[in-house]
């Protein structure tokens, strides 16, 4: 089991400005495994990404890909292993074939100027999976939101990693893209073995998705509980983390837990002040 | 690599290349003394001791290779500066990089600094001002680890401010044979009589651009953000303090020999994104050779709008620079 494991995260202590903003963050991810991060707004989850992607240095604690310490590894083979989808993407003036192939980048030999066929048609392959070949020739910037994150989704893939990060790939999208760009996801783990690492808000789509889930406390600032969905979505643990009362409930097709939230469950701040 | 965009390439560089001969062609026939196109060869080639050589070989030649280097490097100055910044605002007129290298000649000029080092005081003053001004503006503008786009603008503003104001005063405090120096070097022309410093400008602009092309794909990597260049394996802050100074020096040697030519940086970037796309391997070859067009075609104008006088060629850029500015800034993609 040991050789499988992707990334291991080892008592990690994240520090934001001058504040701790997580600390003693112990997790892994297998090959072909999702796990989900989850908690409050502010309570860490993309600062937790930055760190394992090694934007953010870490002020304690060990990251190791593969069973290297990141620290250890030259920022090019990195991201051979490591693909990371931000949650503002930018791309000036460039099409969507130009933008994906920057994914290519870190397998460019030193001097070399032109991709070669084998990136092209990795870029083409990658387009086709997500669906967007027939987006390759427009601009980045004027595509739609969720077509820019299946697009980012193509130029992380191109990288061809063996861990992908995503920071909240889901939020501001319909229910179409979210069920689309969550089904590649899906589809990437288990047909290509990507250990997959991912941030979400909705709870529902990640007890839906995700083999396991982390929940984040902001209070303590450590995880709060780790595991399978069906294991640790209790309406004590949401009231825990979220400070929220919630009736759950088994999604009646994939059986995994279904959060239900009601305004009579949860009067408004200001009534529950007064 | 995709033959569409191979073929693309090719026949952008093809008509750059034919619009820059062209451009060469009428630099080297239009002026005060026409001579015909078709007899250029000829009087090169065949006609050594007449006038019309003399004026080709001594006058127009050397201003015409100057306009190619001193275009060219402004033209890529500014396509490193906007790839770097992600703003198709920069350029080195408004980043303050002309205001310091202006400064530093002056001060050249003024402590006579020629004099005692020789010709080459110039180059070197113009570099390590722009150099001065391009690392303040980039100290400055970092607030908690990141950079503001906003902050560099108006500070590369504020500092180009400062360098006109000790401009002035040099101006003020100095001999009258200095001050009329100063003020025919600050207007801006192509007319330099000194071959070496047409020469080091040459091989200063070609050098600049061969190390910048080393750099494409990490300017490509750099249009999606420093954090995601960062994730695609670029070490970006080296990439940016080498592309730092290759525009410090582009920069500085062409207003060191051609005084300030503003706006080059800004209009040719601008105008070759729109044309051929903001793939960095194709734009900063295209920048150069229409920035070098572009600042022959400037000069011909300037030398013949009001023939015999001439005009200084910064102002014909800067009234087109300035009209180009104003739309740029009027367009959605503009963010600063």
């Amino acid at each position: 089991m040991k050789n499988k494991i992707v990334l291991e995260v080892n008592n990690l202590t994240c520090k934001y400005s001058a504040e701790n903003i997580l600390q003693n963050i112990n997790l892994t991810v297998s090959k072909g495994e999702m796990v989900s991060i989850l908690g409050t707004n502010g309570s860490g989850k993309t600062t937790l990404l930055k760190t394992i992607s090694n934007v953010i240095k870490p002020e304690k604690g060990e990251i190791l890909i593969q069973g290297e310490n990141i620290r250890n590894i030259p920022l090019k083979e990195l991201s051979t292993k490591t693909a990371v989808v931000m949650q503002s993407l930018n791309a000036a003036h460039m099409t969507v074939e130009e933008y994906v192939l920057l994914g290519r980048l870190p397998y460019f030999k030193k001097f070399q100027f032109f991709e070669s066929q084998k990136d092209v048609d990795l870029v083409h392959k990658f387009l086709k999976l997500t669906n967007t070949i027939q987006l390759k020739d427009m601009l980045f910037n004027e595509i739609s939101g969720g077509e820019k994150q299946l697009v980012s989704i193509a130029r992380a893939l191109a990288q061809e990693p063996v861990l992908l990060l995503l920071d909240e790939p889901t939020s501001h999208l319909d229910i179409s893209h979210q069920a689309q760009i969550l089904n590649l996801i899906s589809l990437m783990k288990d047909k290509f073995g990507i250990a997959v690492l991912i941030v979400l808000h909705d709870i529902n789509l990640a007890s839906e998705y995700s083999d396991t889930l982390v929940f984040i406390n902001k209070a303590n600032k450590e995880i709060h509980a780790k595991g399978a969905p069906e294991k640790i979505i209790t309406k004590k643990l949401i009231q825990e983390v979220y400070n929220t009362d919630v009736y759950i409930e088994k999604n009646p097709v994939s059986f995994k837990p279904f959060v239900f939230l009601s305004k009579k469950m949860n009067a408004p701040i200001t009534s529950r002040e007064v | 690599m995709n033959k569409n965009k191979i073929q693309k390439w090719v026949l952008t560089i093809i008509v750059l290349s034919i619009t820059l001969l062209a451009a060469v062609l009428a630099g080297l026939a239009i002026g005060s003394t026409k001579i015909p196109f078709t007899s250029i060869p000829d009087i090169l080639l065949n006609a050594q001791g007449t006038a019309e050589y003399s004026i080709l070989m001594g006058i127009r030649l050397p201003r015409t290779l100057l306009a190619i280097a001193v275009g060219g490097s402004l033209g890529l100055a500014g396509t490193l500066l906007q790839g770097m910044f992600r703003n198709p605002l920069v350029e080195p007129y408004t980043l303050g990089i002309s205001g310091g290298a202006s400064l530093g000649v002056c001060l050249t000029i003024v402590f006579s600094l020629h004099t005692k080092i020789g010709i080459i005081a110039y180059p070197m003053s113009g570099f390590a001002g722009a150099g001065l001004v391009i690392f303040m503006v980039y100290t400055l503008s970092i607030k908690g680890g990141a950079l503001k786009p906003n902050t560099m603008l108006l500070t590369g503003v504020m500092i180009s401010f400062v360098a006109s104001s000790l401009v002035m005063l040099l101006m003020a405090i100095s001999k009258s044979d200095d001050l009329h120096n100063i003020v025919f070097w600050i207007m801006g022309s192509l007319d330099e009589p000194n071959l070496l410093l047409i020469k080091i400008v040459c091989y200063g602009s070609i050098i600049g651009l061969i190390i910048s092309l080393f750099f494409c794909h990490n300017l490509n990597a750099l249009a999606l953000g420093d954090e995601q260049a960062t994730l695609l394996g670029i070490d970006t802050a080296k990439t940016k303090k080498t592309l730092f100074v290759i525009a410090s020096l582009l920069t500085g040697l062409s207003v060191s020999v051609a005084g300030i030519i503003m706006f080059v940086g800004l209009i040719i970037p601008h105008f070759m994104r729109m044309v051929i796309g903001s793939d960095h391997r194709i734009l900063m070859i295209s920048s150069f050779l229409g920035g070098a067009s572009f600042l022959i075609i400037c000069d011909i104008f300037a030398r013949t709008i009001i023939s015999p006088l001439e005009l200084p060629v910064g102002v014909i850029t800067g009234i087109i620079g300035g009209v180009v500015f104003i739309y740029i800034l009027g367009q959605k993609q503009v963010r600063l």
